[in-house]
C-alpha cells in the first residue's frame, strides 16, 4: 500500500508542469553557478600560481643584502584555493586571499574580494552552495505543501482514509513518493556539480557533503509534510511554510550575526597593533630580556664587550624579539582566528532549529572553505614566517659580527629558504567541525519527523 | 473608485489577518533599527574614543618632549625620539572617519571598511590592503537590516497578505459584485492601494520613532532628512510590488494559483535576479586582484632601492626647497617611496579603473533589479555606499599628502617638533557627499517601473477572462 501511495505521488508530481518548469530553473541556477564557481576558482588559481612563482623569482633575485633588510623585504604567502571552492566558496571572499610575511610583524590576511563588490553583492551571491542551500527548500516546499492539504480540500483524503488505508501507511507512502522525486530532482545536480568541481576529490569530503545535504533537504521535506498535515488549507500550508523558510533561511542567520556582532565586538586594526604593543611588554621589560641575554653570553663565552663575542649580538637580539613578539601573536591573533573557529560552530550547533547554519559549517569545511582552514593557512604562513626569519637571523648572528652591518648574504641563502606551499588539512582534522553540524543536522530532520508524526494523528480527524 | 478605497482602507482594518501581517512588518523593521541604533551607537562611542586616544597620544608627545628637553627622561634611541618628525612620519595620524548619519537605517558596505586606519608618510599603495579583524563567517551571512527588511521582507508579507480577488472570482462573488456596477480591476486596484497603504504607513510611523531614539541614543549623529528620503524611496517600490501583484491577480485562477506565482515573483526579483545581477558583473567585470600589484610593487621597490643613489639626488634636485642633509637615511626612504608610487601610478590608475568599470557595469544591470536598486539606494542614503567610502578614501590621501607637506621639510630641515608644531598637526579633512546624490534619480526611475507595471497590469486585466462578457 506504501509503495502504491508512493507511485501515485511519483508519476503525479513528475506530470505536474509547473513542477518541472521550477526544477528547470533550479537545475539552470545550479549549472550557471557552477560555472561562475569554475572559472572564479581558475581564476584564481591562476593568479595564486603567477603570484607565487613572481614571488619566489623576487626572493631569489633579491641580490646581496644584509639578511635583516631580506626579512624586512620578506614575502607574500597566496591562499591556493581548493578543489570544491567552485561548489561553495566559503567565507574567504570576506577574509582576504594573501598576507605579507616579514620580520616583527604578523600580519592580518588582506586583498578581500567583497571589499571590491558593490553594496548589491550583500544581497547575495550566485554559488552552487547558495542555489542549493536556500533556493532547494523552496522547491520542496513547492513539492509538498499541497501534498496532504490538497487531498483534503479535494475530499480525496477522506476516500482513500474510508478505503482502510491507516493514516502512517498513507503519509509514509506520501514521505516515499516525494523522497523518490526530491532524489530524481536534486541528487544529479549536487553530483553533477561535486564531479565537475574538481578531479580527485577526497570521498570523505563528497561523503560528508552529500549526507549533509541529503539530511537538510531531508528535514525541509519532512516539515513540508508536517505543514501540509497540520495546516488546515494548502494556502495556509504554503503561506506557514515559506514564512518559517524566510525566517530560517533569511532572517535569523542574519539577526544571529548582529547578535555576535552586538556582543562579541571585534578589534579595530589600530587596536591589534596597541594589543600587541602592550602585549610584548614595555621597553624596561624588553631591555632587561636583552641585558640578561648579554649577561649570558658575556658569561659562556668569557668576555665583556659585545664586539668581543663570537657572534653578532644584534642577529641574537632580533631573533629574542622575534620569540616575544611570537608569544604576542600567538595571544592576539591566534585567539581572533579561534574566535572566528568556534562562534562557527556554535552556529553549527543552532541548526536544529536554523539548519541553514549548521549546513553552512558542513558545507564549508568539507569543500576546505571555512574559518577552521583559514586558520590552518595563517598558521602555515606564520610557521613558514618564523622559520624564514629565523633562519635570516642566525645567518646574520654567526655569518657577521657585531655592529658589522655591512654584512651582506647573497643568493646561497636566500636559495636555502624554501618555498612557501600549504597544504590543506587532513580530512580527519578537516571534517572534524562537520560531525557538531551532521548531529545538528540530523536532529533537524529528526525534529521534522518528530512533526510528521505527531501530525499524522491529525488525520484520523 | 475613491469609494471603493475608502471601503477596502476600512476593511484592511477590521481584517486580522492583514493587521497582523503589518504588525510584523513593523516588529520586524523595530527590530532591525533597534540593532541598527545599537550598532549606530557603538561605532560613535568607538569613534569618540578614538578621538580621545589620538588626543591622549599627542598630549603625551608633547609631554615626552618636553621632559626631554628639560633632561628629566634620558635621550631615547634615534627611532623613537618624538622629537624626530620622521618618527612622528612613519607613526602616522589616524584617519578618524565619523561613522555614518544613517548607519541604522543601511549598514551598507560599513562592516568591510576599516576603523580609524593610520595614516603614515609611507606607502600608499599597500595601506589600501589592509583590513581590521574580521569575522568571515560573521559577514557572509550579511546584516539584518532596516534595508534588509525593507527590500527583502515587505513585499513578501505584502504579497502574503492574500490575493486580491482570486477568492472572490473561485467563490463567484466577482460576478455578483459585476452587478452592482463593482468591475474587478478596480477593486483589485483599490484592495491592493489599501494594504501598499496600510504597510506604508506603518513603515513611516516605525522609522519616525526610530529616528527620535537615534536622535536621542547617539546624539547629534543622526539626519532627519534621510528616514524621510528612505520613506520617500520605499513608496514607489511599494508600488512597484503593487502594480506586479494586481498584475498577477488577472491572470489568477485559484488562490493557492495565486499564492505560488506570488512567492515565484517574490524570488525570482529580490534573491534570483540580484544574484544573477552580481553574476553577471563578475564575468563583464571581474574585480581587480592585489596579487599582481603587490607583485608589482616589489620590482618597482627593489629597482628604486638599486638607484636610491640617482633617485634622492633627483628627489633633491626637484625639490630645492628641501636642505639636503647627508646620511639622512629616513630622506632616502622617502625619495624612494614617491618613487616607487609614481612608478606604479599608471598600474594603480588601471586597476582603479577596472574597479570603476566594473561598478559602472553594476549600475546598468542594477537598474533591471528594482530590489538592487533600492537596496544601493539606501546604502548611498545611508551614507554606507561606495560614495562616502570614495570620499573617505579621498580624504586619506588628502590626509597623507597634508603628513608628508608637514613632516619633509621639517626632517629635510633638521628641525626638531615642540609645542608649536604638535599643535598643528594635519588631520583628515572629509568632505561629507550628500546623501540625496540621485536620490531624486532613482525615485524618479523606481516610479516609471511601477508605472510600466501597471500598464502591463491595466493591458492583463483588459484581457482577462475573469468575468463572462455581460
Amino acid at each position: 500500500m506504501i509503495l502504491l501511495v508512493a507511485r501515485r505521488d511519483l508519476v503525479g508530481l513528475t506530470r505536474d508542469r509547473r513542477l518541472a518548469l521550477a526544477v528547470a530553473i533550479l537545475w539552470v541556477l545550479v549549472a550557471l553557478a557552477a560555472q561562475l564557481g569554475l572559472e572564479r576558482q581558475a581564476r584564481d588559481r591562476r593568479l595564486e600560481e603567477k603570484a607565487s612563482a613572481a614571488m619566489r623569482r623576487q626572493w631569489l633575485e633579491q641580490g646581496e643584502k644584509n639578511p635583516h633588510s631580506a626579512a624586512h623585504y620578506g614575502v607574500y604567502a597566496f591562499w591556493p584555493p581548493p578543489a570544491l571552492s567552485a561548489f561553495d566558496p566559503g567565507v574567504v571572499p570576506h577574509s582576504g586571499r594573501m598576507v605579507y610575511l616579514e620580520a616583527h610583524h604578523q600580519n592580518l590576511l588582506g586583498d578581500r574580494a567583497a571589499d571590491d563588490a558593490g553594496v548589491a553583492d550583500r544581497l547575495g551571491v550566485l554559488t552552487p552552495a547558495g542555489v542549493l542551500a536556500v533556493l532547494a527548500p523552496l522547491l520542496i516546499i513547492g513539492l509538498a505543501f499541497s501534498s496532504v492539504a490538497g487531498e483534503r480540500e479535494r475530499g480525496t483524503l477522506a476516500l482513500a482514509l474510508a478505503l482502510g488505508v491507516s493514516p502512517r501507511q498513507w503519509l509514509l507512502g506520501k514521505g516515499l513518493g516525494l523522497a523518490c522525486t526530491l532524489g530524481l530532482l536534486l541528487v544529479p545536480p549536487l553530483l553533477a556539480t561535486l564531479l565537475v568541481a574538481g578531479g580527485g576529490l577526497s570521498p570523505w569530503r563528497v561523503g560528508a557533503l552529500v549526507l549533509g545535504y541529503g539530511l537538510y533537504f531531508a528535514g525541509w521535506l519532512g516539515l513540508a509534510l508536517a505543514g501540509s498535515v497540520w495546516a488546515t488549507t494548502s494556502r495556509g500550508a504554503l503561506v506557514g511554510l515559506i514564512a518559517f523558510w524566510v525566517f530560517s533561511v533569511l532572517a535569523i542567520p542574519r539577526i544571529v550575526a548582529e547578535v555576535e556582532a552586538m556582543f562579541e565586538p571585534l578589534p579595530t586594526a589600530a587596536q591589534v597593533a596597541i594589543d600587541l604593543r602592550n602585549q610584548k611588554g614595555g621597553a624596561e621589560a624588553y631591555r632587561a630580556r636583552v641585558e640578561a641575554l648579554e649577561r649570558e653570553l658575556f658569561e659562556r663565552h668569557g668576555v665583556s664587550r659585545r664586539e668581543d663575542l663570537p657572534v653578532n649580538f644584534d642577529g641574537l637580539e632580533m631573533q629574542l624579539d622575534e620569540e616575544i613578539s611570537d608569544a604576542a601573536h600567538d595571544r592576539i591573533i591566534g585567539a581572533l582566528h579561534e574566535g572566528n573557529v568556534e562562534r562557527s560552530q556554535r552556529r553549527a550547533a543552532l541548526g536544529f532549529v536554523v539548519p541553514l547554519l549548521a549546513l553552512r559549517t558542513l558545507s564549508q569545511a568539507a569543500a576546505g572553505t571555512d574559518a577552521a582552514h583559514l586558520r590552518a593557512f595563517v598558521q602555515a604562513a606564520e610557521a613558514y614566517r618564523r622559520a624564514f626569519v629565523k633562519k635570516l637571523n642566525d645567518d646574520l648572528a654567526h655569518s657577521s659580527k657585531s655592529g658589522d652591518w655591512g654584512y651582506k648574504a647573497d643568493h646561497e641563502l636566500w636559495a636555502s629558504v624554501p618555498a612557501f606551499s600549504f597544504a590543506a588539512p587532513p580530512d580527519e582534522q578537516a571534517l572534524a567541525p562537520t560531525r557538531s553540524a551532521l548531529f545538528a543536522l540530523a536532529g533537524w530532520a529528526g525534529l521534522a519527523l518528530l512533526l510528521l508524526a505527531g501530525g499524522s494523528r491529525r488525520l484520523h480527524r | 473608485m475613491r469609494s471603493l478605497i475608502w471601503t477596502e482602507l476600512d476593511r484592511v482594518r477590521s481584517d486580522r489577518g492583514i493587521l497582523a501581517l503589518v504588525l510584523v512588518h513593523a516588529g520586524l523593521l523595530a527590530v532591525a533599527a533597534g540593532l541598527g541604533i545599537a550598532d549606530a551607537r557603538a561605532q560613535w562611542l568607538r569613534f569618540a574614543a578614538a578621538k580621545s586616544a589620538e588626543q591622549a597620544r599627542v598630549t603625551e608627545m608633547l609631554g615626552q618632549i618636553e621632559r626631554i628637553e628639560a633632561g628629566e627622561d634620558e635621550e631615547p634611541p634615534s627611532w623613537l625620539d618624538p622629537r624626530d618628525p620622521w618618527v612622528l612620519g612613519r607613526s602616522g595620524r589616524p584617519a578618524l572617519v565619523p561613522p555614518p548619519p544613517g548607519l541604522w537605517i543601511a549598514r551598507g558596505l560599513s562592516d568591510l571598511q576599516q576603523r580609524d586606519p593610520v595614516v603614515t608618510i609611507g606607502s600608499a599603495v599597500s595601506a589600501r590592503w589592509v583590513a581590521d579583524p574580521a569575522d568571515p563567517g560573521r559577514l557572509s551571512l550579511g546584516r539584518f537590516d532596516v534595508a534588509f527588511v525593507l527590500v527583502f521582507l515587505l513585499p513578501l508579507l505584502l504579497v502574503a497578505s492574500g490575493d486580491l480577488v482570486a477568492t472572490d472570482r473561485s467563490r463567484g462573488m466577482l460576478a455578483a459584485l459585476a452587478a452592482h456596477g463593482v468591475s474587478a480591476s478596480r477593486l483589485a486596484a483599490a484592495r491592493a492601494f489599501a494594504r501598499g497603504i496600510a504597510f506604508f504607513l506603518a513603515t513611516a510611523a516605525v522609522l519616525a520613532i526610530a529616528e527620535v531614539v537615534a536622535g536621542w541614543l547617539v546624539a547629534g549623529s543622526t539626519d532627519p532628512r534621510i528616514p524621510v528620503a528612505t520613506v520617500a524611496l520605499v513608496a514607489p517600490y511599494i508600488a512597484i510590488w503593487l502594480a506586479g501583484w494586481v498584475a498577477l491577480d488577472a491572470w489568477a485562477r485559484s488562490p493557492s494559483w495565486h499564492a505560488i506565482a506570488a512567492v515565484t515573483a517574490w524570488v525570482s526579483a529580490v534573491v534570483i535576479l540580484p544574484a544573477l545581477v552580481n553574476a553577471a558583473v563578475q564575468v563583464l567585470a571581474p574585480a581587480p586582484t592585489a596579487a599582481e600589484l603587490a607583485v608589482e610593487l616589489r620590482d618597482a621597490s627593489e629597482q628604486a632601492k638599486k638607484n636610491s643613489e640617482r633617485i634622492v639626488a633627483d628627489f633633491m634636485e626637484s625639490h630645492p626647497e628641501l636642505e639636503a642633509r647627508p646620511g639622512d637615511w629616513m630622506a632616502s626612504v622617502h625619495a624612494t617611496t614617491l618613487h616607487v608610487e609614481r612608478a606604479l601610478a599608471p598600474l594603480v590608475r588601471t586597476h582603479r579603473a577596472a574597479a570603476e568599470r566594473q561598478r559602472a557595469i553594476a549600475g546598468m544591470l542594477l537598474s533591471f533589479s528594482p530590489a538592487s536598486t533600492t537596496f544601493t539606494a539606501l546604502a548611498e542614503l545611508a551614507g554606507t555606499g561606495h560614495r562616502r567610502q570614495g570620499r573617505a578614501h579621498d580624504a586619506m590621501d588628502g590626509l597623507q599628502h597634508d603628513l608628508r607637506a608637514f613632516v619633509v621639510p621639517l626632517a629635510m630641515s633638521g628641525s626638531r617638533l615642540g609645542r608649536p608644531e604638535l599643535e598643528r598637526l594635519p588631520s583628515l579633512r572629509l568632505e561629507e557627499p550628500s546623501p540625496f546624490e540621485d536620490i531624486g534619480r532613482t525615485i524618479l526611475g523606481l516610479w516609471l517601473t511601477s508605472a510600466a507595471i501597471a500598464v502591463v497590469a491595466w493591458l492583463a486585466w483588459r484581457k482577462s477572462t475573469v468575468l463572462p462578457p455581460s
